[in-house]
């Protein structure tokens, strides 16, 4: 049993269709909710014995406004049965703007939701069309003057860039755009091809601006919302004061302890890492039998633990403290290599990445482990 | 006894059916039978094969009962049909009564054609021509024997044709081998002469030395003595080839076969070398006695580090069948620990990469091959040179001076503009034009080796389209204007990449160099000059850009494993990297730009 408070992720597999740029684990159909609903209870009930405390929720997708406040109750009340909530819990939930109505509003208001994340990726037609979102920007607008009256959680917004579309003064509209609604966070995820995504398999031409325009969007962005008062806190994450920081998703970076509920949900405790299968029938099937739906774990070595001190920590602006890192000469000559050139700063023990080395986040580690 | 023996090669320009015509005599004097025949029995290394080259002589007995009635063992030696080699090829011809000229039908006579025909004129064999795929539809007899005619000065008229592919005319070349080629002479009360023309290596057996006897005779027991180097052994075992060795209880004059006689190592026998009885020594050795000097330098090093006591075994084992490479050990800051090796020449440095690789299974780095330059220094004093590495200090070089070769290009007329653009380009001097025939150019050229080593042959080849063919023989040292040019990256020196280079080339190699590396070295978190200089002064630069972007945008839902995979990985790959300063730079970057300015 782990006394310490617990991040509870919620996958929920459901869309109406799929995104074109989506690689996540889901399915266009409402078909399985009921039993699937089922599942995700016996899964928390499980946790039961393993996890006392919890103080952050996240209902992520998928789109788990699809739900309706009806279901998203039925997944709220099987996580108070088991677990005790901290005071003042973050409970983010991801929705759409088709969601969005004032009554799915105050039902969700009413079940403790602090965060609605609003996956509207754009305020532009064409390029809501581009990503294959099924709504205009109108329903975009409507939605967010829907929850600016209604909600009293914080609106976060979620936007795509880096496509074909964003040059710095198509993004910079979008960008004033999202602020003229004062969302509390902001994360700008850049258009990643992944495989296995429609894009992948129509064209993997003309998708996006180049890597150099793109480098000048990013540092733009990140200087332009740092001057409206929002904390670059992690690659693709903005907050307006560090109240707003997501505490959950920190936990990822700052590998602390959180437990995946749903298909494909990942799960890591202490030097343990493990995932759930992605199918939904099978998540369905083996849970009623009492049985973790788990696909695979591992248990991290010391060497992984490093990788992950570093790859996880020059994500964020807490960075990496050198103290949990063993490092040897190479890598601190390394290190001051990266400072001259402006990736990092090296403050009280502490690595920590500038815009410019969040831009590189990926090549850190290993240029600095060598 | 000797009047029974007849011992002949067969010479040809690359891919005219030396192999192939010599499988066909096998297979009919009935050595092997049918079912068991297989393509290009004499060469058997795969290397061999796949390139259609023979690298070593090998001998077989051929036993054949001509119309006459008698039968007459026929001694077949097959040489190695590459420049490289060209001392093997003279002493197996010198083992040799006569030849067989083969000469393909449609292609005609080649550059390698005349240079073989004029080594084994110097032997005075008696020559056959042979013309040879006259099956092919491209086939034109006539001209061919025209060519033979006119620009090799035989005569046509006792020109055989055949077809070894088809089995065709191969009866006749049998016949024309007994009538034409004169038999043996040679005294059996004469102290023993017996040439060495090969050695290889039999893991049992040790040595297994294939020799020519010219006078007297040697059997087991025999003490015997190489008449170069002096050493001594005990005969094991003598007995001639057919395919497998079939031991004897002596061989005579005139005949061609092997001995065994305890010796380690093929490097303790010379190719040229002649024995002799320690009892009854002879008073001269045969003529023409030469050791074999590489010609063409490199170091191989291995790609992982560690492997330099696996590499080391390699070549120490390697070198027990091939007496011509020589080695030492060698360290270099960028590659580690390796050897600086010499070769006869590209094809035999070639030959020991790809064994080292297949048959040993190294996974080695071979350095830009270098030639063996001389300087005369300002002290009077003069040093060879064939390793970039130890360049003199250019205060001190008074004169330098590199290997000059006289190449023969064989090729269509309406090639020339472009094959004198080519020379031009290769510092070629002294052309001198012949017409052997109509529609036909030969050139022969001075060129220095160094250029001839870096890809000249495949220029060649696809400036001609294929039909340029192309020898050449050691000519002299020349005063020359050679450069050291150093490679930089991110201002460090790899000294790997260092390169001995004439002036006037020293621009182009080191921007090539640069480029390759430019392609070959990844993107590093700032930005990486590669430069190209002598001594101080930079001649070639390109530049590899830092990263503009290296980042995921979302590791969705914690799953971090994915993305912690992809850096192991990526770590993984980075061991294999070798750290010149601050830029790691893949081994695979050394392999390009050695494969690349090879060929």
């Amino acid at each position: 049993m782990i006394m310490e408070p617990v991040g509870l992720y919620i996958h929920v597999p459901f869309c109406r269709k799929k995104c074109k740029y989506c690689d996540f684990f889901s399915i266009p159909s409402f078909k399985f909710i009921t039993p699937y609903l089922e599942a995700v209870k016996k899964e928390i009930s499980l946790y039961s014995s393993k996890v006392k405390n919890v103080d952050t929720i996240y209902f992520g997708g998928g789109t788990p406004s699809v739900l309706g406040v009806k279901n998203i109750e039925i997944i709220m009340n099987e996580i108070l049965k088991n677990f005790t909530l901290s005071d003042k819990p973050e409970i983010s939930l991801e929705a759409n703007p088709d969601d969005i109505s004032k009554e799915f509003i105050h039902g969700i208001s009413q079940l403790g939701i602090s965060r609605v994340v609003l996956g509207i990726q754009s305020f532009d037609d064409a390029k809501l069309s581009f990503l294959g979102r099924d709504y205009s920007s109108s329903k975009v607008r409507d939605a967010l003057e829907i929850l600016k009256g209604n909600f009293i959680g914080s609106c976060c917004l979620d936007m795509i860039y880096g496509t074909v579309f964003d040059n710095w003064k198509f993004w910079e509209k979008e960008l004033n755009n999202a602020l003229s609604y004062y969302p509390a966070h902001i994360s700008c995820y850049e258009l990643t091809i992944h495989t296995k995504t429609l894009f992948w398999k129509l064209s993997k031409e003309n998708l996006k601006v180049d890597d150099n325009t793109f480098r000048r969007v990013y540092l733009n962005t990140s200087r332009y919302l740092s001057d409206m008062g929002y904390t670059h806190y992690e690659v693709s994450n903005y907050a307006f004061g560090i109240e707003n920081i997501c505490r959950h998703n920190m936990k990822y970076w700052k590998r602390l302890p959180y437990i995946g509920i749903g298909p494909s949900a990942h799960s890591f405790m202490g030097k343990e890492r493990w995932w759930n299968i992605s199918s939904l029938k099978k998540y369905i099937k083996i849970l009623p039998s009492g049985e973790l739906p788990i696909q695979a774990r591992e248990a991290l070595e010391p060497s992984q633990e490093q990788m992950e001190f570093l790859a996880l920590g020059l994500r964020t602006k807490d960075g990496v403290s050198s103290s949990v890192l063993s490092l040897n000469e190479y890598s601190f000559k390394r290190l001051q290599i990266l400072e001259k050139k402006g990736y990092i700063n090296l403050e009280n023990g502490k690595i920590l990445p500038t815009p410019l080395g969040y831009l590189v986040s990926d090549s850190l580690p290993i240029e600095i482990l060598g | 006894m000797s009047d029974r023996i007849r011992n002949f090669s067969i010479i040809a320009h690359i891919d005219h059916g030396k192999s192939t015509l010599a499988d066909r005599l096998i297979q009919r004097c009935g050595l092997v039978d049918d079912r068991k025949f297989r393509d290009q029995i004499l060469d058997t290394m795969d290397i061999e094969r796949e390139r259609g080259i023979t690298i070593k002589s090998q001998a077989i007995t051929l036993p054949y009962v001509a119309e006459d009635g008698k039968e007459y063992m026929l001694n077949l030696i097959d040489t190695p049909g590459h420049v490289d080699f060209s001392y093997e090829v003279s002493r197996a011809l010198a083992s040799c009564e006569g030849a067989l000229l083969l000469v393909d039908a449609s292609q005609g006579v080649q550059a390698q054609t005349v240079a073989h025909l004029y080594a084994a004129l110097e032997q005075d064999l008696t020559i056959i021509p042979v013309i040879n795929k006259i099956d092919l539809p491209a086939a034109d007899i006539e001209k061919v024997k025209e060519e033979i005619e006119v620009e090799l000065g035989l005569d046509s008229e006792s020109s055989l044709l055949c077809s070894a592919k088809e089995g065709i005319g191969i009866k006749e070349i049998f016949e024309a081998i007994v009538e034409r080629i004169p038999p043996p002479k040679g005294n059996e009360k004469d102290p023993l002469r017996a040439l060495v023309f090969d050695a290889h290596y039999d893991q049992f057996r040790g040595t297994v030395v294939s020799i020519r006897v010219f006078d007297g005779q040697i059997k087991p027991g025999d003490q015997i003595r190489l008449m170069a180097t002096g050493a001594q052994y005990k005969v094991e075992e003598v007995g001639i080839f057919q395919l497998e060795r079939i031991p004897k209880d002596r061989l005579g004059p005139g005949e061609v076969g092997y001995l065994i006689a305890g010796i380690k190592s093929v490097r303790d026998v010379d190719v040229g070398d002649t024995v002799t009885l320690e009892q009854n020594p002879a008073k001269e050795p045969l003529p023409g006695f030469k050791k074999a000097k590489p010609m063409v330098f490199s170091s191989i090093y291995p790609i992982s580090s560690e492997d330099f006591q696996d590499l080391q075994e390699a070549l120490e084992k390697y070198r027990l069948n091939d007496s011509a490479i020589v080695f030492q050990k060698e360290s270099s800051l960028a590659l580690g620990m390796g050897f600086r090796c010499g070769f006869l020449g590209l094809l035999h440095l070639e030959v020991v990469q790809e064994r080292l690789e297949r048959e040993f299974g190294q996974s080695i780095i071979m350095t830009l091959p270098s030639v063996k330059y001389r300087f005369l220094l300002t002290n009077g004093e003069e040093v060879e040179v064939d390793n970039p590495a130890y360049y003199p200090d250019p205060v001190k070089i008074k004169k330098s001076f590199e290997p000059y070769v006289r190449a023969t290009i064989m090729m269509p007329d309406k090639y020339t503009g472009a094959v004198l653009e080519l020379i031009r380009e290769k510092r070629g001097v002294n052309t001198k034009f012949n017409y052997p025939s109509p529609g036909r150019v030969e050139l022969q050229v001075d060129i220095p080796l160094a250029e001839i080593i870096y890809d000249f042959y495949d220029r060649l080849k696809s400036i001609t389209q294929g039909y340029g063919s192309f020898d050449y023989d050691f000519l002299e040292y020349r005063e020359s204007d050679l450069v050291k040019v150093d490679i930089l990256v991110n201002g460090e020196k790899v000294d790997a990449l260092s390169l001995i280079v004439h002036k006037q080339r020293a621009r182009e190699r080191a921007l090539h160099i640069c480029e390759r590396l430019k392609e070959e070295i990844p993107r590093h978190l700032f930005k990486i000059p590669i430069q190209g200089a002598i001594g101080g002064q930079i001649i070639a630069r390109t530049t590899i850009n830092p990263y503009r972007k290296d980042v995921t945008a979302k590791c969705y839902g914690g799953d971090i494993t994915r993305k912690r995979k992809l850096l192991e990985k990526q770590k993984e790959g980075k061991k294999r990297m070798k750290m010149v300063g601050s830029v790691n730079i893949p081994q695979s970057a050394f392999v390009a730009v050695f494969k690349t300015e090879k060929s």
